[in-house]
């Protein structure tokens, strides 16, 4: 019982593409101060604190601006916020 | 509890006593339950866009939300969101050939033994039937977590049920005097544990850190 060599058929190779591709657009259109949060948090794997003292902000403004980016993240790449949960409803019912 | 919290509930930037009150919160309201699920999801999404470079290759943009979809359904259930909401420290769900996850428990905090336990339970559960090692490792003050009179001793049985394989490191009994006895039975000793997790990472385990 093992998986594809990679996991994923040609199909989802190209959505998972088209996903990574939107996912950076997202990214770059953040404002300057929430992407720097969100790279050094997320990808980077900062603490708050760490990511505090490179950008010489309080700790607070991380949090604050981590939310908000998120959620903004969230909102940029569900072209409607629905499709989301949607999802395992939509499989079930779909015929 | 503030969306700040929350957010460092996902990170894993909370205090012990942070954590244990915002964890319990969550527990109780399925509405925390999305949100925080949602979170970890727009994380692991953001780590997997970047991983590796994407291939432009004029792609038709005519279906976007399909693309979005399909690899939104490949990458809960590779992250376990399907088994209910996950906790944060499984980033880890990308990799192709990805064997088992080891967890290492290394802090004297009930805390965050209830969190490497709830993470091992949740793999377990997503993968079912199919082949995913799931391991905790604990050493140092970790160990506390496998003794007997361990506050998770309960949850220690009900994990080693779902198949989680639960060991203590071989250096932390000596220095400290412990011996078979004074762990739960269910427990397996390995010579060190910190070299237990750099193998299993050199053989394609997913390492995690609650």
């Amino acid at each position: 019982m093992e998986l594809p060599a990679d996991g994923l058929t040609p199909e989802q190779q190209h959505a998972d593409n088209d996903l990574a591709l939107r996912v950076r657009r997202a990214v770059s259109a953040l404002p300057l101060g929430q992407r720097q949060v969100v790279t050094l948090v997320d990808l980077e794997e900062l603490s708050y604190g760490a990511t505090a003292q490179a950008l010489g902000i309080p700790v607070g403004t991380v949090m604050s601006r981590l939310s908000r980016a998120r959620v903004a993240l969230r909102e940029l790449l569900h072209e409607s916020p629905a499709t989301l949960h949607a999802l395992p409803t939509k499989t079930r019912s779909g015929q | 509890m503030s969306e700040e919290e929350l957010h460092a509930f996902v990170d894993g930037q909370l205090s012990a006593a942070d954590q244990a009150r915002v964890l319990d919160a969550i527990d109780r309201d399925p509405a925390l339950q999305r949100r925080v699920a949602e979170f970890q999801q727009t994380k692991a999404l953001l780590r997997h866009a970047y991983e590796r470079p994407p291939q432009p290759k004029e792609s038709r943009t005519a279906q976007p939300s399909r693309a979005w979809q399909a690899l939104a359904a490949t990458l809960l259930l590779s992250l376990g969101l399907g088994a209910g909401w996950f906790t944060h420290s499984l980033k880890t769900s990308a990799a192709p050939t990805l064997k088992g996850v080891v967890i290492q428990v290394s802090e004297a905090d009930p805390a965050k033994w209830e969190m490497a336990l709830i993470n091992a339970r949740n793999v377990r559960r997503a993968y079912g039937d199919k082949p995913m090692e799931v391991e905790i490792v604990a050493y140092g003050p970790g160990l506390n977590m496998l003794r007997n009179n361990s506050t998770v001793s309960a949850d220690l049985e009900e994990a080693r049920k779902d198949g989680v394989k639960l060991l203590a490191c071989g250096n932390t009994m000596r220095m400290t005097n412990t011996t078979r006895e004074d762990l739960n039975w269910l427990v397996d000793v390995v010579p060190a544990g910190i070299v237990e997790i750099m193998q299993k990472q050199n053989e394609g385990y997913a390492y995690v850190r609650p």
